[in-house]
């Protein structure tokens, strides 16, 4: 890592004053991002593991959890910074409980997208519990954000025309096609059980049950 | 910070759920434009969770980064999305490095305890190993 290093002194120098301006934007929502993990929490009954979440800034467009008290968030991915810290905090909160339960009903490529799809589901929850002048403030934040990461990365196109890129566009497709239809599977019975207020182990495990038929077909 | 909005706060008797609907026009991820209260089952105006159950830290790491950049170039998480910064890494560092780096990878196990072991930071020890000292102390690690 130190060799590496030596190569990436002048890159990181060029990166590390955006990453620091990212990092002064989201300063500003810290304590709406720790509201809505918290209420996350609370809505599926899983504690928080920790009482201190490290949330690693980096240039490189990559998101997900490092350990039960880390993620990395890479504003490069076009996806929302709220979203994104919090669907990968639910993989802190979930851990591997879905993954589990679902090897019982598929195998372990369809039991990533149910893991995935569920934890939309729980992101869309309690992202609908925002009230209009948080959500303002996530999304002016978010905009912030957004142009300062246009300086990360050119999105081109060109490598998505090589047959290497063909075969990760494929993939990403593919993976996005399965937790859609995972979330759209599952949404209604979501709904029914969050009502019941169940442990969320009895919650997953009611779920996939339901469902059994539908994920086999998949 | 009010976060969430809570059962006082609405001035509008019965507006609840067209405040919600408003408020969910502006999500910009499409999947999350048509959220539904009824059928998600949520009950609207919870009141906000307190904050000081957690602390988020937000962290500017250069090993992190380095690490990510590396596995990215390597290709250990191939994506379509990821392709580009991949090129661009590529030309940034030296070939056998990212076939070390490859070859340490062994598809994510060795990554992951790496990275649990730069969240814990060990990368600080690691840092003051290398050449690199001119904006260390200003970064929080």
């Amino acid at each position: 890592m130190s060799e590496a290093f030596s190569s990436y002194q002048k890159y990181w120098t060029h990166i590390q004053s955006s990453l620091l301006r990212v990092k002064g934007e989201l300063e500003k929502v810290r304590e709406s991002c720790q509201s809505l993990i918290t209420l996350a929490s609370q809505m599926v009954n899983l504690p928080l593991k920790t009482k201190k979440l490290d949330v690693y800034i980096l240039d490189a467009p990559a998101g997900e959890p490092i350990n039960h008290k880390a993620i990395a968030y890479g504003p490069s991915l076009q996806v929302p910074f709220f979203i994104l810290i919090l669907h990968e905090t639910t993989h802190v909160l979930v851990g591997e409980k879905i993954r589990v339960a679902s090897r019982k009903y598929t195998n372990d490529e369809h039991a990533e997208y149910i893991d995935e799809a569920i934890m939309n589901l729980i992101t869309k929850s309690v992202l609908s519990c925002l009230n209009p002048a948080s959500r303002e403030e996530l999304v002016q934040t978010e905009k912030s954000i957004r142009r300062i990461a246009t300086g990360f990365l050119p999105h081109g196109e060109e490598e998505l025309k090589t047959e290497k890129g063909r075969e990760a566009l494929h993939r990403h497709d593919k993976r996005n096609r399965y937790i859609k239809y995972y979330v759209q599977t599952f949404e209604t019975d979501w709904s029914t059980l969050m009502k019941q207020n169940k442990d969320f182990h009895q919650l997953a495990i009611a779920l996939l049950q339901r469902n059994a038929d539908k994920i086999k077909h998949a | 910070m009010a976060l969430l909005g809570r059962m006082g706060s609405n001035p509008i008797p019965g507006a609840k759920i067209r405040w919600h609907m408003r408020a969910e026009k502006s999500f910009t991820l499409a999947s999350f434009r048509k959220l539904k209260l009824e059928k998600l089952g949520i009950k609207y105006l919870i009141p906000m969770p307190a904050s000081q159950d957690l602390t988020i830290k937000f962290r500017v790491s250069p090993f992190m980064n380095l690490y990510y950049s590396l596995e990215v170039a390597t290709g250990s998480v191939k994506e379509a999305y990821n392709e580009e910064y991949a090129k661009r890494m590529k030309e940034i560092f030296p070939e056998d490095i990212l076939e070390r780096f490859a070859r340490l990878s062994n598809c994510q196990r060795f990554s992951w305890l790496l990275k649990f072991c730069l969240s814990k930071e060990i990368s600080q020890s690691k840092l003051e190993k290398t050449s690199y000292h001119s904006q260390e102390s200003t970064i929080s690690y």
